[in-house]
C-alpha cells in the first residue's frame, strides 16, 4: 500500500494568455504531511483548484487513490475522499457553525426527499447522528461552545478552525489546506500546529498544505515542493529546499517581513 | 361560494405560491421571473381535466402538481448551470413561451379566451388543508439536508461543491419542488375563480411574489406568509387601483432594501420563538448571577 | 428572394431597437456587474417626457431629443441613488440589486400608468416621410434608420469615452476593482453617477425612438427584457455585443414570426435562445471570466 495517494502528471492550467501552472508533476505519499510553498502568484492555489476539480486542467492529468480525477466535478472528487479549505475562507454565512460543519455530512446523508418532506423517522435518525458527528468535529478544533453562532461572529482565527472542522467532517483521505495559518499570530500558529498534530494522531489521513510560514512548513511537513511562476522549482525535505540556491533566489524578491526561507 | 370565501381562498392560494417562491429564492437563491407560468400550467391542467374529463378532483390536483414538476424538470435541465441573471431572464422567456403556446392552440386550450365554467370543487377546508400540507412540507424541507444544502449553495456554490454537494442536482430539486407547488396554487386558483386565461400569469405576478418574499425576509418562510396576509388584506380593504397598489408595494420594497435589507422578519421563523425566549431567559439569569457575585 | 431580403431588413430594423436598449443596459452590467432592470422604467418615463415637451413647447425632433436625453440622464442618477447607492455601500448581494432594480422599474412604470391612465398617446410626426424607399421592393422605416445610426454612433462614442478619456479609465478601473480604484483616487460615487447618467441618456434615446416607432404606452418598459436578451446573446459585459446581439435578436424574431406565426414566435425564440446559451454561454463576443477562487 505504498503507492502515492495523489499524483499529478504534467498538470498545466492556462487562462487566456496566462500560464498559471506549467507541467507540474508531483506525488504525495499516503499519511504524509506535504507542503507546497512558493512566492505569491506562483500558482499554488490554482494548482489546488485543479486537483480539487474547480478547474479542468488544460494539460496533464491527476490521479487520486487509483482513480483518474482530471475531468471529474468537484462534488464527485469530494465523495472520493478529498476535502479542502480555502485561502479566503469560504464558509456558509447563513448557516449556523455546526450546520456549516454538518454540510459535508448532509451531502452524504442517506435519506431521500420523500422521507425528508414527510418528516419520517429515518430522516430524524440520520440528521441526529450527523449532528452529533458535526459537534464532535467542532469539539476537536475547540469550537463546541460556538455551535449555534454564525461564522461572521467568529474572529478570523476561529473561522479558520471552523473551516478545518468542516473539511474534517467529510472524513477525507486527503486534506488540502490552503494557507491555513495565514493571518494568525504566533501563538495561534503554535496552536494550529498542535491541532494538526492531534488530528493526525486521531485520524488516518494525508495532508497537503500550501503555506508561507516556514515554521509551519518545517515543523510539520516531511516533504516540500516549491513552485515559482507556475513551475516546479525544487522538491525535497525542508532542509534541502531551504538551502537550495534557486529557491533562495526566488524568495529574495519577497517582502522583508516575510523572510520565510532565509531566516528562521 | 360566498365572496368572503373567495377572498380567503385567494389569500391561501397566494400563500402557497409565495411559499414556493421562498423555496426557490430564499433557500436556493434562484430568481425565477417566470414562476407565474407554473401557476398557469397547474391551472390549465386542472381546468382542462375538470371541464373535459371525469377525473376526480383530488387526482386533478395531483396531475397539476406532476405537470408543474415535469415542466420544471424540462426547463431546469439547461438552465441550472447558467448564472443567476440568465436564469431570471430565461424563466421569464419560458413564461412568455408558455403563454404563447396556450394562446395559439385554441381548440384544445380555448386560446386567449381561456377556460371557463370550471366547477367550484374547492372550499375553505380543502384550501386550508392544502396550505397546511404545503407549510409542513416546506418546513421539513428547510430543516433537512435538502434545505441546508440549498442554503449552502445559495451562499457559496464552489465551497458547497467542495463539500460534496451536487450543486446542479440541489438546484433542480428546489426548482422542481417549487414548480410543483406553484402549479398546485394554480389548480386551486382554477377551481376558485372558475375561469382562467393565459394572459393573467405574466411577469408582473412573479415580480409581485418576489417582492413579498423580500419584504418578509428572504430567509423567513413565516415572513413570507405574514406579508402575504397583510398585503392581501390591504388590497381588499383599501380598494385602490392595482397600479397604485403596485406602486406602493414597490416603494415599500425600495424602503426595505435601503434600510432593512434582510427583510422585516430577517431570518426568524415562528417556531423559533420558544427557543429564543428560553435563550433570552437564560442570558438574563446568567447576567443576574454575575451581578450577585460582584 | 426580395421578400427574404425585406425580412432581413425588417429584422435589422427591429434589431436596431433592441441594440439601443441593450447598449445602456450592457454599460451598467459591464461596469457595475448587475442587471439593471430599471432601465426600462427610465426609458418609458423619458418617452412620455419627450412627448409632453414636444407637444407643450412645439419642439422639433432634435431639441426634443436633446432635452429628453438630459432628463433621462438625471432621472437615471436619481434612480441610482434611490435604488442602489446604499446597496453598494453595504456590498449587497446580486439578489438585492436584482430586486431593487426590478421594483424601481415597476415603480417608474406605475407612475406613468397612474399619471396618464390608460390612454395611448402617439408622438407627433417629425418627419415628412415614414419610410425610405431603398428599391422598388424594399423599404425601411425612418425611425429604424435613425436608431441603427444612433446605436452605431453610440457604441463608437462610448468606446472612445471608455478608452480615450480619463473618465473612461476611471470607469473601467471601477469595473475591475472598486476598492482599488477608490484607493487610486477615483471618486467612486461620482464615477458611478456619471455611468448611470450615460446609461440614462441612452435609455432616453431608446425610449423616445420606441415611442415614435410604436405607440406611447407604459408597457414600453418591458422592452428592457429584449434589451437584456440582446445583451446576453451578444455577450454580457461586452459593449459591442449589444449591437450584434440586438441585430441577431431582431432578425431571429422576424424570421420566426414569418415561419411559425406571431403567436408561437415567443416559444421558438425562447427555444433558440436556450440552445444558443447552452452551446455558447459567453454570447457572440463575450469573454468567459473565471471567478477567482
Amino acid at each position: 500500500m505504498n503507492e502515492p495517494i495523489l499524483t499529478s502528471n504534467n498538470v498545466s492550467m492556462t487562462f487566456g494568455g496566462v500560464k498559471a501552472v506549467q507541467n507540474v508533476s508531483l506525488s504525495i505519499e499516503r499519511d504524509s504531511i506535504t507542503s507546497i510553498i512558493g512566492p505569491n502568484g506562483a500558482g499554488k492555489t490554482t494548482f489546488f483548484n485543479v486537483i480539487s476539480g474547480v478547474y479542468k486542467p488544460t494539460g496533464g492529468n491527476v490521479e487520486f487513490d487509483g482513480t483518474d480525477i482530471t475531468n471529474l466535478r468537484q462534488h464527485v472528487i469530494s465523495h472520493l475522499g478529498m476535502a479542502r479549505t480555502f485561502q479566503n475562507i469560504r464558509l456558509f454565512a447563513q448557516l449556523d457553525n455546526v450546520r456549516n460543519v454538518q454540510s459535508a455530512l448532509d451531502a452524504r446523508a442517506d435519506y431521500n426527499i420523500f422521507q425528508a418532506v414527510l418528516g419520517l423517522p429515518k430522516k430524524h435518525r440520520v440528521d441526529k447522528a450527523n449532528y452529533v458527528i458535526a459537534m464532535e468535529c467542532l469539539d476537536l478544533v475547540g469550537l463546541k461552545d460556538f455551535a449555534n453562532d454564525r461564522p461572521s461572529s467568529l474572529p478570523y482565527g476561529m473561522q479558520r478552525k471552523l473551516e478545518l472542522a468542516r473539511a474534517l467532517a467529510a472524513d477525507p483521505k486527503l486534506l488540502l489546506l490552503d494557507e491555513p495559518a495565514a493571518g494568525l499570530n504566533p501563538k495561534e500558529v503554535e496552536e494550529f500546529i498542535e491541532l494538526i498534530r492531534r488530528i493526525k494522531d486521531i485520524k488516518r489521513l494525508t495532508i497537503l498544505l500550501i503555506e508561507h510560514r516556514i515554521k509551519v512548513v518545517t515543523t510539520l511537513s516531511s516533504k516540500v515542493y516549491v513552485l515559482n511562476f507556475g513551475q516546479l522549482l525544487a522538491q525535497g525535505t525542508s532542509e534541502e529546499v531551504q538551502s537550495n540556491p534557486a529557491v533562495i533566489e526566488a524568495y529574495m524578491g519577497e517582502d522583508e517581513e516575510e523572510e520565510t526561507v532565509c531566516s528562521k | 361560494m360566498t365572496y368572503n370565501e373567495t377572498v380567503i381562498l385567494n389569500v391561501m392560494i397566494n400563500m402557497v405560491a409565495v411559499i414556493s417562491m421562498f423555496t426557490l429564492m430564499g433557500l436556493t437563491g434562484i430568481f425565477s421571473m417566470g414562476q407565474a407560468s407554473f401557476m398557469c400550467i397547474g391551472a390549465y391542467v386542472a381546468g382542462l381535466l375538470a371541464t373535459k374529463t371525469d377525473v376526480p378532483f383530488l387526482f386533478t390536483l395531483i396531475f397539476a402538481v406532476i405537470g408543474g414538476m415535469l415542466f420544471a424538470f424540462v426547463v431546469g435541465i439547461p438552465i441550472m448551470r447558467l448564472r443567476r441573471d440568465y436564469v431570471a431572464l430565461i424563466t421569464l422567456a419560458f413564461g412568455e413561451a408558455i403563454v404563447a403556446v396556450l394562446n395559439t392552440f385554441s381548440n384544445v386550450t380555448g386560446g386567449a379566451m381561456g377556460i371557463n365554467r370550471i366547477p367550484r370543487n374547492i372550499n375553505l377546508w380543502i384550501g386550508a388543508g392544502i396550505l397546511a400540507i404545503v407549510i409542513y412540507i416546506i418546513l421539513n424541507f428547510k430543516d433537512s439536508k435538502f434545505g441546508r444544502q440549498c442554503i449552502a449553495v445559495k451562499n457559496d456554490e464552489i465551497s458547497a461543491a467542495s463539500m460534496g454537494i451536487n450543486v446542479t442536482r440541489i438546484k433542480m430539486t428546489a426548482f422542481i419542488l417549487a414548480g410543483g407547488l406553484t402549479a398546485l396554487s394554480g389548480a386551486m386558483l382554477a377551481y376558485t375563480t372558475s375561469y382562467i386565461d393565459p394572459n393573467s400569469f405574466g411577469a408582473a405576478r412573479s415580480i409581485d411574489w418576489i417582492g413579498i418574499v423580500f419584504i418578509g425576509g428572504i430567509n423567513s418562510m413565516s415572513g413570507s406568509i405574514v406579508i402575504t396576509l397583510i398585503f392581501s388584506v390591504l388590497s381588499e380593504t383599501l380598494r385602490t387601483t392595482s397600479a397604485l397598489r403596485t406602486l406602493i408595494q414597490s416603494l415599500i420594497i425600495l424602503l426595505i432594501i435601503n434600510f432593512v435589507p434582510n427583510g422585516l422578519f430577517g431570518e426568524h421563523e415562528f417556531k423559533d420563538i420558544p427557543k429564543a425566549f428560553r435563550k433570552r431567559m437564560s442570558r438574563l439569569s446568567a447576567n443576574a448571577r454575575k451581578r450577585e457575585k460582584k | 428572394m426580395m421578400y427574404y431580403i425585406q425580412l432581413l431588413i425588417n429584422g435589422i430594423a427591429l434589431g436596431s431597437v433592441y441594440s439601443i436598449i441593450a447598449l445602456g443596459f450592457t454599460l451598467i452590467f459591464s461596469i457595475l456587474k448587475f442587471s439593471n432592470f430599471s432601465h426600462g422604467g427610465v426609458m418609458v418615463v423619458s418617452a412620455y417626457f419627450g412627448f409632453i415637451i414636444a407637444r407643450q413647447f412645439n419642439l422639433g425632433f432634435i431639441p426634443m431629443v436633446l432635452v429628453t436625453m438630459a432628463f433621462g440622464g438625471i432621472l437615471s442618477c436619481v434612480a441610482q441613488f434611490i435604488g442602489f447607492e446604499r446597496l453598494r455601500k453595504i456590498k449587497g448581494s446580486t439578489m438585492l440589486f436584482f430586486v431593487s432594480s426590478s421594483n424601481l422599474g415597476v415603480l417608474l412604470q406605475n407612475i406613468i400608468v397612474i399619471t396618464f391612465a390608460s390612454t395611448y398617446y402617439s408622438y407627433p410626426s417629425f418627419f415628412s416621410r415614414a419610410f425610405f424607399q431603398l428599391t422598388p421592393d424594399l423599404t425601411i422605416g425612418v425611425t429604424d434608420v435613425i436608431m441603427l445610426a444612433l446605436s452605431s454612433i453610440g457604441i463608437i462614442i462610448l468606446m472612445l469615452v471608455l478608452y480615450k478619456t480619463r473618465l473612461g479609465i476611471s470607469i473601467r478601473a471601477l469595473s475591475m476593482d472598486s476598492e482599488a480604484a477608490k484607493l487610486m483616487g477615483v471618486n467612486v460615487s461620482m464615477v458611478t453617477a456619471l455611468t448611470f447618467f450615460i446609461s440614462g441618456v441612452l435609455a432616453a434615446v431608446a425610449g423616445v425612438l420606441c415611442g415614435m416607432k410604436y405607440l406611447l404606452y407604459p408597457q414600453l418598459k418591458d422592452l428592457v427584457m429584449k434589451g437584456m436578451t440582446a445583451s446576453i446573446l451578444g455577450g454580457l459585459g461586452n459593449i459591442s455585443g449589444a449591437l450584434y446581439g440586438g441585430i441577431l435578436l431582431g432578425i431571429l424574431e422576424i424570421f420566426m414570426t414569418n415561419f411559425v406565426g406571431s403567436s408561437l414566435q415567443p416559444a421558438f425564440t425562447f427555444l433558440f435562445a436556450i440552445i444558443f446559451l447552452i452551446v455558447r454561454p459567453q454570447g457572440i463576443s463575450g469573454k468567459f471570466s473565471k471567478e477567482k477562487v
